[in-house]
């Protein structure tokens, strides 16, 4: 179920009226257990099977730690965890990827693809057991003893497909307290979704028109067009994801849940370094938390950690699917975060660190702004043939005559800019959205909502794409 | 903070009927800054009427603006065709052309479309748009009838293209009834969408409002969304949905395409003493030397249509060398436009301009006038 789609607001509004007629809180999370299981049995039945197993080995084995008094037992529990998580991650994920690269290095020649369907949402829920298991075996959090309680973690249908990816420490302690239905929360959960569809259907989609279109064929494009791409993409891939995550928050928030922030206008960012800490939150920390710091963070000396920060980046570039393009998106950022953290030093040895001016400070933000956006595009494109095709046609006197000035892209990212420089500059505005109920109750906040609902149905194209992180 | 758990399902205070009050007087200032938007820059209201054997025809004299693919304020003529009023012949020959939206040509004004510069070329011809969008291939003819004897054309040029020829016999709408033992045609018959009878329902909305008319476009998958949501809760457990269409027995004879396609294209003919003539319009592949080829579906498609067009006596034209000589001499397509699809979509001025040449070159070649050169 799509959140943009009329299914879902039935499921959705159904499962509300129900959550509003049923007061006793076991059952309440029965019945939102149920109501994930029946959001994502929606899109394929038979992986229940497979959502409902990771919940129970993470939930067992979690339990058996617990339980077991010796160090060693604990490592094997949290060993057998981790390879079940990455075991069913890299079977569905990535069995055909190096299948096929190996039958290519041995050179193969009948090898053929498994016939395997990529479960939805797979790279969120095993993290989100993994985790658990981790921060268990830490000693950061206290052991989960309700089974439904714990599925309910794993499977909670409002970011269980594209994030964010929440740790047991922030759900679990949730499920304790009683499941509030606020006014307060609808009003601003709403508010919260809608501004989530706006980023998705206005944004997203109509951008997706013309990027499809680019990318369908870049050869035959000018360098304007393509620099337009790169623009729109970058874009693209943002409102797209960071509405999905608004829409997954302000549906918790109806439900009464607090899920993590994902996206902090990360096109506003500095460094790569901060770009990171502002794009896709919950997976940067994530894998900080349990991968970065796992292989010795910035403990073992500076080479080290830059190998450290490699490694972690390739295998979050990997993350994201199986391809080699993915690998480079993800090394790119890797080789990014290296230099940076060895600019920062040299800086930091120079004492000028802290001391940026506001020329240093433009400089920075362009620099970061053109190496993100340019590192979309192997992100974006099908093939490294693509990608090479795409850059070649990026320069002056290259690409091909077709000159495409997608009306609807000017505007939105134009409009993009408006929202950018109005967070940056004037952040009093924005900090009023959403609308708490006193306000909404006033003619001038009904007017903004009233128009931005009128926006979405005068302009979100007719067929909805799916959302980009769906296939992670 | 309220609790919807103890009941509340809405502000409880006495400012309720105020609050109330306030969300109307929003919601009337929405709809009304938004109407004017839209009409503004996004589309006109509905200029189409239902019609029960089209679905819809066009109002007379209506205004028709779209600023989806193109952006072009057209004014329909008393006959509700996108054309400059139909006045006398004066001696000229009047060519009736026909066809769906390719023809209709919304995007581009009146005065820039293909049969406009046909009939700019040669002041012998008067030539007369009489396309509709999403006219259905079968309809061609039955809706050339409507026109042809009321403005005594001399010719009728019908347009198609790779989606009349290839999805519109398709179409779950359109019915061919045969003869089981050999495949003869005996008729066809194309019911008229379900979603024109509930158009017509709206009309007066759509006719006096750009909104309205836009959120039809907008909600229609929603509201195929709620239709097959319906009928999945409404069906009895374990029951299949009903079949549209009767599956073949071992021993049938089907007609192929080709034959449905030749039993369609023979009702196009009008009057025996009249020409006809149909105009192919190819999809094009475009490459980044410059060159352009015609797509290898639209090609499959286009031979189907001619042997199906030929095996009749109809004449069939094509209009791929003219479209392919613009995108190889001025490096852009003839299709496609800044504000939709840039490489396929509808005809675009340049387009036009290459197709308006060909409809005169076939126009003047199939009356018989000097000066032919049209390409089959």
């Amino acid at each position: 179920m799509i959140f943009t789609s009329l299914v879902f607001l039935v499921f959705f509004a159904a499962l509300l009226v129900l959550l509003l007629f049923i007061r006793n809180d076991t059952v309440r999370v029965w019945l939102l257990l149920i109501g994930s299981y029946i959001f994502y049995g929606y899109w394929n039945a038979y992986y229940l099977i497979l959502i409902f197993c990771c919940s129970f080995w993470g939930w067992g084995l979690g339990l058996l730690m617990y339980r077991s008094g010796s160090e060693m037992a604990q490592r094997v529990y949290l060993g057998l965890s981790l390879v079940l998580s990455l075991g069913s991650l890299g079977f569905f994920k990535y069995a055909n990827f190096f299948g096929e690269n190996m039958a290519s290095l041995l050179q193969i020649t009948d090898w053929e693809p498994w016939d395997i369907v990529l479960p939805v949402g797979i790279s969120f829920f095993t993290f989100q057991t993994m985790s658990y298991n981790i921060d268990l075996y830490r000693g950061r959090i206290e052991v989960c003893r309700s089974p439904v309680k714990f599925a309910l973690f794993v499977s909670f249908f409002p970011q269980l497909v594209a994030g964010p990816i929440v740790r047991a420490s922030e759900f679990l302690p949730q499920l304790q307290r009683r499941i509030h239905l606020t006014w307060d929360n609808f009003v601003i959960g709403s508010q919260l979704f809608l501004g989530g569809a706006i980023q998705k259907t206005l944004f997203a989609d109509n951008l997706s028109v013309f990027v499809d279109g680019v990318y369908h064929d870049p050869s035959l494009f000018s360098p304007s067009t393509l620099w337009l791409a790169v623009a729109a993409y970058s874009m693209q891939i943002f409102c797209d994801f960071a509405g999905y995550s608004l829409m997954a928050i302000g549906i918790g928030r109806i439900l009464g849940f607090a899920l993590p922030e994902n996206f902090r206008m990360p096109y506003l960012s500095l460094s790569v370094t901060e770009f990171w800490r502002r794009w896709h939150i919950s997976l940067s920390s994530w894998l900080r938390d349990y991968l970065y710091i796992s292989l010795g963070g910035n403990r073992k000396g500076p080479t080290r950690t830059q190998v450290n920060m490699m490694i972690t980046m390739l295998l979050g570039g990997l993350w994201h699917g199986a391809s080699w393009n993915f690998i480079l998106w993800g090394a790119m950022h890797g080789a990014a975060l290296a230099v940076n953290r060895r600019w920062d030093a040299w800086r930091e040895r120079r004492g000028t660190l802290g001391q940026e001016g506001p020329v240093y400070k433009v400089v920075a933000w362009a620099a970061t702004l053109l190496f993100c956006s340019l590192v979309w595009v192997p992100f974006r494109s099908p093939d490294f043939a693509t990608t090479k095709v795409f850059l070649a046609g990026l320069l002056p006197g290259g690409g091909g005559s077709v000159d495409w000035y997608h009306s609807y892209t000017v505007v939105v990212l134009l409009a993009a800019v408006v929202w950018h420089a109005a967070y940056q500059f004037w952040p009093a505005l924005l900090r009023t959205l959403p609308f708490p109920p006193a306000v909404l109750a006033r003619l001038p906040a009904m007017l903004v909502v009233g128009f931005a609902v009128m926006l979405v149905f005068i302009f979100a194209p007719v067929n909805t794409s799916p959302f980009i992180y769906f296939q992670f | 903070m309220r609790n919807l758990d103890e009941g509340g399902s809405a502000p409880t205070t006495t400012s309720a009927w105020r609050i109330a009050g306030r969300a109307l007087v929003a919601a009337v200032i929405v709809l009304l800054v938004a109407e004017l938007f839209v009409r503004l820059a996004v589309n006109g209201p509905s200029p189409q009427r239902f019609d029960p054997v089209f679905g819809y025809t066009y109002i007379a004299n209506a205004d028709q603006f779209n600023a989806r693919e193109g952006f072009a304020r057209i004014q329909l003529n008393e006959l509700g065709l996108n054309d400059r009023p139909v006045g006398p012949k004066n001696d000229r020959w009047r060519v009736l052309v026909v066809g769906d939206s390719y023809t209709a040509s919304i995007q581009v004004p009146t005065e820039s479309n293909f049969t406009s510069v046909a009939e700019d070329l040669d002041s012998r011809l008067d030539v007369v748009n009489a396309g509709r969008d999403g006219l259905f291939l079968g309809n061609l003819g039955e809706y050339a009838r409507r026109f042809a004897q009321p403005l005594d054309a001399d010719m009728i040029v019908y347009v198609i293209s790779e989606g009349d020829v290839d999805d519109d016999i398709r179409r779950p709408e359109f019915r061919v009834r045969f003869n089981p033992r050999d495949g003869t045609i005996v008729s066809t018959e194309i019911r008229v969408d379900d979603r024109e009878l509930l158009k017509q329902r709206i009309e007066v909305l759509t006719h006096h409002s750009a909104l309205v008319t836009r959120m039809i476009g907008q909600l229609r998958p929603a509201v195929a969304q709620a239709t097959d949501l319906y009928k999945k809760l409404t069906r009895p457990f374990g029951q299949q949905p009903q079949r549209q269409r009767v599956e073949p027995r071992p021993d049938m004879v089907t007609p192929s395409h080709v034959d449905i396609l030749r039993y369609v294209f023979r009702q196009l003919r009008q009057d025996r003493n009249k020409p006809v003539a149909i105009l192919y319009i190819n999809g094009l592949k475009y490459h980044a030397d410059g060159r352009a080829e015609v797509e290898p579906s639209s090609l499959d498609a286009e031979e189907r249509a001619r042997a199906a067009a030929q095996a009749i006596g109809i004449p069939f034209y094509v209009a791929a060398t003219e479209l392919k000589k613009v995108y190889s001499e001025t490096g852009a397509p003839p299709f496609g436009f800044n504000n939709g699809i840039r490489l396929g979509g509808h005809l675009n001025e340049r387009g036009h301009a290459a197709i308006g040449a060909v409809l005169r070159d076939l126009a003047v070649e199939q009356l018989g006038l000097e000066g032919a050169t049209a390409s089959r």
